[in-house]
C-alpha cells in the first residue's frame, strides 16, 4: 500500500492526500514534521535529505516534492482524467503547479508566517499588508484565467488545480481584507463542493 | 516553428533552448526580458500576464514556466529518452527540477544578483558569503544524490538534469568559493559535453 509520510495540516503534504481522495488511492499515512519531529532523524534524511514532508513510498519507491508526487500518482491512476492525456493540455496544467512553487507560495510566506506562525505581539503588520497586496495580485491574474475555463485547465479539475486550490483555501480564511474576484470565488466554490477536499484541504491553519 | 520569447542569458530560457537543441527541434527566439523589456506590453501580458521570459508560442498553442515548457517538449519529442517512459524514473528526474524552483534557485538568487548583476561597489559582500554558506549545503544534496546515479532520473540524461545542470554552471562559474563535489563535478562534466549545453549555457554569465 502507498506509504505518505507527513503531517496532514502540511499544505505540501495536503496535496498528496487530495489527490489520492479524488482518484481513490489507498494509502497509510504517518505523521511528521513540525510539531511531530522525525524529519531531523538520519533515517528520514536518508530518504529526504531536504528534511521537508511529504515524502511517498510507492512499493519501494520513494519521492519527495510535493508537485512531482502529484504528478507521479495522476500518471498512474488518473490519466485523462486528473491528468490531461493530451500533452498541451497536460502542460496548461502543469505551469499552475510550478507557477505556484515559484510565484504564489513565496508571496503567501511572510502573511502566513505573519499571521498564522508569529505570536501576535511579533506581528510585522506593514509586512503583512504588503505580502496580502502582493498575493491579491497573483490571485488576479488567476482570477482572469478562470474566467475563461471553470478550472485552471479547462472544464475539469486536473494537477493544476491542486497547488493553487490549497492556497486559495488559506486566502479565504486569514482574517484580511479581499477584493471581490468572482471567478476565484466561483472556482473555490466548486473545490469546496468536493468531499475530497473538505476532507484534506478544509482542516484549518496549522 | 516554435517560438520562444525571451532573452538567451535567462536560466529559464537556457531551460528551453537547451532542451530544443537536445531534440533537434527547430526554433526561431525573440529578446524579451533584462534589458530588452517589452514584457509589459500588453501584447506580452496578453500572452503571460507574469510578465517573466521564457514564453513559447507553437501555432496557437502559448505557454510559459520554463519546466511545464521543457517537460511538454521532451513527452512531445522526446518520449522515451528525454522523457522517461517509467514514470518513477520521470518522477525521480521531475522532482529535482521542482527542487530547482523551491530550494536551489532562491538559494543561489541573492548570490547571482548580488554578484553577476549588481555592480562591485554596490555589493552587500556580507549577505553573500552567508548565502553561499546556504547554497553549499542544497548543492552537497545534489552532488550526495548523484553518487548513486550518473544521471538525475537513471542511467541516461533526461530533462530532469537540464535546470539544475544550469544552475550548476552557475555554481562553477561565479567568483565564490567552491568546496570539491566530486559526484557534481562528473556529472556537470558529462552535460557539458554535450553540443546543447555548449551552445546555449556555456556562454558565459550576465
Amino acid at each position: 500500500m502507498l506509504k505518505i509520510i507527513g503531517r496532514r495540516n502540511s499544505s505540501n503534504v495536503q496535496k498528496v492526500l487530495w489527490c489520492c481522495a479524488e482518484l481513490g488511492i489507498d494509502y497509510e499515512r504517518e505523521d511528521a514534521g513540525r510539531e511531530f519531529g522525525r524529519n531531523d532523524t538520519p533515517e528520514f534524511l536518508a530518504m529526504n535529505p531536504n528534511g521537508t514532508v511529504p515524502v511517498i513510498d510507492d512499493g519501494g519507491c520513494v519521492l519527495w516534492e510535493s508537485n512531482s508526487i502529484v504528478r507521479y500518482l495522476a500518471a498512474s491512476h488518473g490519466m485523462g482524467t486528473l491528468c490531461p492525456e493530451e500533452l498541451s493540455a497536460r502542460a496548461g496544467a502543469e505551469r499552475w503547479m510550478d507557477w505556484q512553487l515559484a510565484v504564489l507560495g513565496p508571496a503567501f510566506t511572510p502573511m502566513f508566517h505573519g499571521l498564522v506562525r508569529d505570536p501576535p505581539e511579533k506581528r510585522d503588520h506593514a509586512k503583512i499588508a504588503a505580502a496580502r497586496d502582493n498575493v491579491e495580485s497573483k490571485l488576479e491574474m488567476l482570477d482572469r484565467t478562470l474566467g475563461d475555463s471553470a478550472f485552471v485547465a479547462g472544464d475539469g479539475l486536473t494537477i493544476g488545480d491542486i497547488p493553487v486550490g490549497i492556497y486559495a483555501y488559506r486566502w479565504y480564511q486569514f482574517d484580511i481584507e479581499r477584493k471581490a474576484l468572482p471567478n476565484l470565488e466561483r472556482w473555490y466554490a466548486a473545490l469546496s463542493a468536493r468531499p475530497a477536499f473538505q476532507t484534506h484541504v478544509m482542516v484549518g491553519l496549522g | 516553428m516554435l517560438k520562444i520569447l525571451g532573452r538567451n542569458n535567462s536560466q529559464n530560457v537556457q531551460k528551453v533552448l537547451w532542451c530544443c537543441a537536445e531534440l533537434d527541434i527547430p526554433f526561431e527566439r525573440e529578446d524579451y526580458g533584462g534589458q530588452f523589456g517589452r514584457t509589459k506590453d500588453a501584447q506580452y501580458l496578453s500572452m503571460n500576464p507574469n510578465s517573466l521570459v521564457p514564453t513559447i508560442i507553437e501555432d496557437d498553442f502559448v505557454l510559459w514556466e520554463s519546466n511545464s515548457i521543457i517537460r511538454y517538449l521532451a513527452a512531445g519529442h522526446g518520449a522515451g529518452g528525454l522523457c522517461p517512459t517509467d514514470l518513477r524514473s520521470r518522477a525521480t528526474g521531475e522532482r529535482w527540477m521542482d527542487w530547482q524552483l523551491s530550494v536551489l534557485g532562491p538559494s543561489m538568487h541573492p548570490i547571482f544578483w548580488g554578484l553577476v548583476r549588481t555592480a562591485p561597489q554596490d555589493r552587500d559582500n556580507e549577505g553573500i558569503a552567508t548565502a553561499r554558506d546556504i547554497l553549499t549545503t542544497k548543492i552537497a544534496m545534489l552532488d550526495n544524490f548523484l553518487g548513486r546515479t550518473d544521471f538525475v532520473a537513471g542511467a541516461s540524461f533526461t530533462v530532469g538534469d537540464i535546470p539544475v545542470g544550469i544552475a550548476t554552471y552557475r555554481w562553477y562559474n561565479m567568483d565564490i568559493a567552491r568546496e570539491d563535489y566530486p559526484n557534481l563535478k562528473r556529472w556537470f562534466d558529462a552535460l557539458s559535453a554535450r553540443p546543447g549545453f555548449r551552445e546555449h549555457i556555456d556562454i558565459g554569465l550576465s
